[in-house]
């Protein structure tokens, strides 16, 4: 279910949770190469539990809300995909129930792009960073922030355990408007 | 340029315009206006220099009477402070600075450069001896005389060890007001000071003692830090922005906003715990401010400068900034990316920094290196940049011990200051002897002959 809101951005109602991360090959995490921050945290609870590939830890916010995630890169990148990892069954009160992505080149011009309300989610999250109009398959940016907005049962700290940013997989074949598949295609696909 | 107009605050102000001429403002920022004026005494050009932060003009003055008579200082002649106006310091007058150097570009020498380094390294050095960090180092702050004299400037936002017994006061009031209760503690803050000074200056020139070693001179430093001094709080700095956070992170700061934020000065006001000891990590110029305020420290020590003077050298012989972020973590990310990453084996005792926990990077497999950012620069080059640029403040070579670089004993040497004179046209103004205080109400002119 996807509303407009006042804001021109996507609102989606996400329920669920996937106890498996599943992600197309035409897409890389784009991640490791970008500097994350948060607005706040509990020691021992730092951002790099955000990136430790540890389902068994977790991020938590010590601040008041909105609780920030901040991804910067050095050069613009192509993002399509957020995947965050949140557990209602451990978490509760500290589960994200409203999450907001936005993205700009840095603090001082960031536009939202998506707004995500999460019920009562197990697993990883996904959030396609696609617009309303269906050539729009990813942002072009330099930062990416996630905002949790607010959390279930009234919360105010916040728990995630994982997030993942995907892209789409650089062209092998530079200059080249798309990727050829085929074995066959590939090897005809420059002059010799 | 046009005359000033006669609305400028300190065109009315009859006590200075008796005594000098205002020509024209030579440059402003977040803290004060600079006024290039005449002494109507001798016609010698100084700067005035119109504080608008109280506790700014409080340190600058503190600073430059502790280090009068510092040949790489610049000289503070007189400054005037009335209650309900600005504080406006007499300063000589330099004619250009460093940032004007590296902006004019190719035409300086090796043995120039040399000549620089020696003398900005004295300046710090001498702050360093005299436990005042500057904690705002820069190309723009040491700025150069016609005849080549490096002197360092802007004190502002510079920080002085006291001992723990004193307690500043709360509304922090001009210094050296004429006024009992007043001169008393302020003459138990310069003798607190001044047995600093004379301990550290025993330590550094007693002759029985010789030099004291890296290791040394920040055991004795760390000592006297926890057993009898401490750092005065920055709690009373005067800038109340309601949405400014100093968190590395800076989410919901309008400083990290601006993407030029390399060439701007910003201190903000302590967040948390204000408890004496307590400095703020939002200070000095982002392009040349250490990983441990980048990352949140309240409790850094000398070696923040010596970090900033690293990133000046750098500047001084590429030509370019070495680390110019566009964010505190875009900061952070650049440093990471040429120094590799920062951990426990790298920087003991980094997981305690505040901000630690809020900022990570991806591994760094490649580091860049040094090498990688000054490529025209020579072996010993990039070598003596090296040696301040560690992010284990520890490791940081002192001021002092650049001074005894092989890199400045060998040709091409540090060219000397031509004509420079031990006693130069100021040097009876630098002797500060009685302060001559006149009190008119509510107005305070303090004169240093």
């Amino acid at each position: 279910m996807a509303a407009e809101s006042s804001e021109g951005e996507e609102e989606t109602k996400l329920s669920g949770g996937s106890l498996l991360l599943t992600v197309d090959d035409d897409l890389t995490e784009m991640g490791k190469k970008a500097a994350w921050s948060v607005s706040s945290c509990k020691p021992g609870n730092g951002v790099s539990s955000l990136r430790d590939d540890n389902l068994e830890t977790y991020w938590q916010s010590d601040g008041g809300q909105p609780h920030l995630v901040n991804i910067q890169f050095q050069k613009k990148v192509r993002l399509q995909l957020i995947v965050l990892y949140v557990d209602f069954k451990l978490d509760e009160s500290y589960t994200p129930s409203k999450v907001s992505i936005r993205a700009g080149d840095g603090f001082h011009n960031l536009k939202e792009i998506k707004t995500v309300e999460l019920v009562k989610p197990t697993g990883w999250v996904y959030l396609s960073l696609s617009g309303v109009d269906p050539r729009d398959t990813f942002v072009n940016t330099f930062m990416l922030q996630i905002a949790v907005l607010s959390n279930h049962l009234n919360g105010r700290d916040t728990h995630v355990r994982q997030i993942k940013v995907y892209g789409p997989r650089p062209n092998p074949i530079p200059h080249q408007p798309f990727q050829f598949t085929s074995r066959e295609f590939i090897t005809y696909s420059s002059i010799r | 340029m046009d005359p000033p107009p006669k609305t400028w605050s300190i065109h009315m102000r009859s006590e200075i315009t008796a005594k000098y001429e205002v020509l024209n403002r030579v440059g402003s920022g977040a803290y004060a206006d600079v006024y290039r004026a005449i002494r109507l005494s001798d016609g010698a050009s100084v700067a005035l220099k119109e504080v608008h932060d109280s506790q700014s003009a409080s340190r600058e003055i503190e600073a430059l009477r502790l280090l009068k008579g510092s040949r790489n200082v610049v000289v503070l002649h007189e400054f005037f402070w009335r209650e309900d106006e600005d504080a406006v310091l007499v300063l000589e007058f330099l004619g250009t600075d460093l940032a004007a150097v590296i902006g004019e570009g190719d035409g300086v020498g090796v043995g120039e450069i040399k000549g620089w380094m020696v003398q900005a390294l004295s300046a710090v050095d001498e702050c360093h001896r005299n436990m005042i960090v500057h904690r705002d180092l820069k190309p723009s702050n040491f700025l150069v005389s016609d005849d080549g004299v490096l002197k360092l400037g802007d004190f502002g936002q510079a920080r002085i060890l006291v001992e723990s017994g004193f307690n500043a006061p709360q509304e922090n009031p001009p210094p050296y007001e004429d006024d009992t209760s007043n001169a008393e503690s302020s003459t138990q803050h310069s003798e607190s000071i001044s047995q600093l000074v004379n301990l550290n200056q025993t330590a550094y020139e007693n002759p029985n003692l010789g030099t004291l070693s890296h290791e040394e001179y920040f055991r004795v430093l760390d000592e006297m830090k926890t057993k009898s001094y401490s750092y005065d709080t920055d709690k009373d700095t005067n800038i109340y922005d309601g949405n400014t956070s100093c968190l590395a992170t800076c989410t919901t700061s309008d400083i990290d906003d601006d993407l030029c934020k390399g060439s701007f000065t910003y201190e903000a006001e302590e967040v948390g715990g204000n408890e004496l000891g307590c400095l703020t990590s939002c200070v000095g110029t982002r392009w040349f401010q250490a990983p441990e305020l980048l990352y949140g420290s309240t409790d850094y020590g000398l070696e923040v400068d010596l970090w900033s003077l690293g990133c000046v050298f750098a500047e001084l012989l590429t030509l370019k900034p070495l680390f110019p972020g566009t964010s505190d973590v875009d900061q952070l990310s650049r440093i990471v990316s040429v120094l590799g990453n920062i951990d426990e084996e790298t920087w003991p005792g980094c997981h305690k920094l505040p901000d630690y926990g809020s900022i990570s990077f991806g591994e760094v497999e490649n580091p860049s290196g040094l090498e990688a950012c000054m490529p025209n620069c020579t072996p010993d080059e990039v070598s003596l940049v090296k040696r301040l640029i560690f992010y284990d403040p520890a490791k940081r070579a002192t001021a002092m011990e650049l001074l005894q670089d092989k890199y400045f004993s060998e040709e091409p040497l540090p060219v000397p200051i031509s004509e420079y004179n031990e006693v130069d046209s100021d040097s009876a103004l630098e002797e500060f002897g009685t302060l001559n205080i006149t009190t008119t109400g509510s107005d305070l002119s303090i004169q240093i002959p």
